[in-house]
């Protein structure tokens, strides 16, 4: 686990703006929102989402940086995901998305309340 | 302190990075006026171009002022954006998008259906795996590297558009901003300068015209290699160089060279290692070529000292060759492992024809000299950085800018080889030139000199990557032809193609049907019987002898993409393959199954009383396979 991390607020923010979007992406598709909205709230979620998450657990970098990071990682994990499901023949992708979602997005808030127990404490001082 | 301004504290012999001033929120929004009136002008000077009706000379002789001149002022947007002093690099950023949604969002804004017919074997495949769940390895190469299909397959189910098209047309913008996303992130790492790195996100997708960014295995692998080279340079380098190296390039540039900077990686070692892999096994099981492009580029970075640790390398090469391993007999019978050794017959392309139209040629000499102008552009570049002592930080890059070349010394992939080296160092001589630009002190100059290379590039792109869209433009009747056959055509059968340009293997029922690999694979224009003369009832039996190669009954299908391709190519003279289509529909050896305006499917009839075909019955899949002398520029694997 980090101790370097970034200032608090910008964490916390890009933690709340993935939170946000893994909520509109799975809204989207659960009230089969018109097709350019939810393609476009699945693809940037499936995008940015995982890999956000599985940040979370790194040392913060620049933004630049970190959106690459984002997208690479979490295009890597739900590739290799895939990989398993179409050759095991265990083809369950909803459920695969699911867990995948709701993972990352347990990983986000988790880190959120870390973000904001850091800032309550320094504020206290 | 970020390491950005850290560096630029360091003081490379450099120009100042401008723009450390930014304005205000009102003057950035003043500055992003002409970007809005650009974007609302582009959209609407689309409202009335014809993209089913295009010329030799493709989309840049049908587009219309309004979408110059909202391009130019993009590209000029985004190099004042770069540029001048007290410009928000967010500003920059968003002219930078401008630009990718204005040239690889023109195309999906006129035609909803995904460019490209060889994109729609692409589709057929995600179908597939998404009606069986599991692949099946003796289809095809797809079904043997099926991370992107399996990937599209679970993305296609969470949306509920079953048939990828829906979305597909998009693929080429989504993957070029994703791309430009990866490159901008990695020039940063490097150069660490963020406008250098904006303007070389710039340059790359001016420079990107090889149109492989469409909805495809190498595209995704792409842009994983690029996720992949990110993670290297940034948490696995060491920031050093060889010595000896230096001391090489300080005689020959009779310049001293700056050390390199200090590492950026902050993650824990296994943490990096561990997310290089799990990418590079995306890439490995994804698309054949990418993974030996990384590995090239990595074992050369390993090489020089400047990433560690060294058994990375072993550890990515033995998940490389361990998968070629496990397919090579497919490979060796179907493609060959290796094409040629010598480097002068890979860079060959396909010869379509010998007497192309004068929109071709005029095409492929822009092209070239596109190539010519990007290279000579990266060499002097590499020699300006090093004459202001840069070389040994700009050693990654050129490293990535050339490695690519090491393709042509073992493959011709199919006559494409030089467009995936123009695809893999792209990104890297785009940042190579803007950096070298970046060196040049007076402010003026440099703007203007960036402004020179982006508007020169712009036009060769134009040019180059939209100028066969007469070919690669397909109607929403023509790929209704398509769902037809794969919904309804004989199992078994074949459907043999007038010449290329059909949404080929479209359906998810696609290996129920017989054919050769390759892309537009069985069609007539392969056959000398075809090339070159005038069609009607002679060649009607040859029609019937091409599908009896494959089956006993079959399929050919004649379309307006088929018949601008034989003509644009001239491989046969204007009107003859309508004339054979009259002579086919006259025939009672076939039947009209399938018409639209733009695409009409013939079925051959059982033979009964009729003299018994020369038939050669082939296997299912690889019977008969052919070269592909008739296959446009585009993608096999």
């Amino acid at each position: 686990m980090s101790t370097n991390r970034g200032p608090m607020p910008r964490r916390g923010v890009w933690d709340c703006a993935l939170l946000a979007l893994a909520a509109l992406a799975a809204a989207s598709v659960a009230v089969h929102a018109p097709g350019a909205v939810r393609v476009t709230a699945v693809l940037v979620a499936a995008c940015l989402l995982p890999g956000g998450a599985l940040l979370t657990l790194l040392p913060g970098g620049e933004a630049p940086q970190t959106l690459g990071y984002a997208v690479g990682l979490g295009l890597a994990v739900e590739t290799l995901g895939a990989l398993a499901m179409i050759w095991s023949g265990f083809w369950h992708p909803v459920a695969w998305s699911i867990l995948l979602g709701g993972a990352a997005s347990c990983l986000l808030a988790t880190d959120l309340r870390r973000q904001l127990t850091a800032t309550s404490t320094r504020a206290g001082r | 302190m970020s390491a950005a301004t850290g560096t630029m504290a360091a003081g490379p012999p450099v120009a100042a990075d401008v723009g450390s001033a930014s304005t205000g929120r009102p003057g950035r929004a003043l500055a992003a006026v002409p970007g809005v009136a650009a974007a609302v002008l582009w959209r609407l000077s689309l409202r009335h171009v014809n993209a089913g009706n295009l010329g030799e000379y493709g989309l840049p002789a049908a587009l219309p002022a309004g979408w110059y001149v909202a391009l130019a002022v993009a590209v000029l947007g985004a190099v004042t954006a770069l540029t001048r002093r007290g410009k928000h690099p967010l500003l920059a950023a968003g002219y930078v998008c401008l630009v990718a949604v204005m040239l690889y969002g023109t195309v999906p804004v006129l035609s909803p259906e995904p460019h490209y017919a060889w994109t729609y074997k692409h589709v057929g495949v995600v179908r597939y795996l998404e009606a069986n769940g599991t692949v099946s390895p003796n289809v095809d190469i797809y079904n043997r590297w099926p991370g992107f299909f399996a990937l599209a397959a679970v993305f296609s189910t969470l949306v509920g558009d079953r048939d990828p098209v829906a979305y597909a047309a998009w693929a080429d913008l989504a993957f070029t901003l994703l791309d430009l996303a990866l490159v901008v992130a990695v020039v940063n790492v490097i150069v660490r300068r963020l406008r250098v790195a904006l303007a070389a996100g710039l340059l790359f997708l001016l420079t990107n015209w090889v149109g492989q960014t469409y909805f495809s295995p190498q595209a995704f692998g792409y842009l994983l290699g690029l996720a992949l080279i990110l993670i290297v340079v940034s948490q696995l380098s060491t920031g050093l160089t060889p010595p000896r190296l230096t001391r090489l390039t300080e005689r020959v540039v009779r310049r001293p060279q700056l050390p390199g900077e200090p590492p950026t990686g902050t993650w824990p070692k296994a943490a990096a290692t561990v997310a290089v892999v799990a990418l590079d096994a995306a890439v490995v099981a994804s698309h054949q070529l990418t993974p030996y492009m990384l590995l090239v580029a990595v074992a050369l970075l390993t090489v020089l000292g400047t990433v560690r640790p060294w058994w990375l390398l072993a550890v990515l090469a033995a998940i490389t060759f361990g998968y070629l391993a496990a397919n090579l007999d497919f490979i060796q019978h179907n493609y060959g492992l290796f094409t040629s050794i010598d480097p002068f017959n890979n860079v060959q392309g396909p010869k379509i024809t010998q007497h192309p139209s004068p929109g071709k040629v005029f095409n492929t000499d822009v092209e070239l000299l596109f190539i010519a102008a990007v290279w000579a552009g990266t060499c002097l570049a590499v020699w300006r950085l090093a004459r202001r002592g840069l070389a040994v930080r700009a050693l990654a890059l050129v490293v990535l800018a050339f490695s690519p070349a090491a393709i042509v010394f073992g493959q011709n992939y199919g006559g494409e080889a030089t467009l995936r080296v123009i695809l893999f160092s792209s990104p890297w001589c785009s940042a190579l030139i803007v950096w070298a630009i970046f060196t040049i002190d007076a402010r003026h100059a440099r703007a203007a000199a960036l402004a020179t290379v982006a508007v020169v590039f712009t036009g060769l792109f134009v040019v180059s990557y939209l100028g066969q869209e007469e070919l690669n433009i397909l109607s929403p009747a023509e790929v209704s032809a398509s769902a037809w056959f794969y919904r309804h055509a004989h199992r078994g059968s074949v459907l043999v193609l007038a010449a290329p340009g059909f949404p080929y293997r479209y359906g998810a029922s696609y290996p129920s049907f017989r054919g050769p690999e390759g892309d537009a694979n069985p069609n007539l224009m392969t056959e000398p019987a075809f090339q070159g003369r005038q069609l009607g009832a002679a060649q009607v039996a040859g029609v019937a002898e091409r599908i009896n190669v494959y089956a006993k009954t079959g399929y050919i299908a004649f379309t307006h993409d088929e018949q601008t391709f034989a003509e644009v190519f001239r491989i046969t003279p204007p009107g003859a393959l309508q004339r054979l289509r009259a002579a086919v529909a006259r025939s009672p050896r076939f039947r009209l199954a399938y018409a639209n305006p733009d695409a009409q499917i013939y079925e051959l009839q059982p033979p009964r009383a009729t003299a018994a075909p020369r038939v050669s019955h082939h296997g299912p899949r690889n019977a008969g396979r052919r070269g592909s002398a008739a296959t446009p520029r585009g993608v096999r694997r």
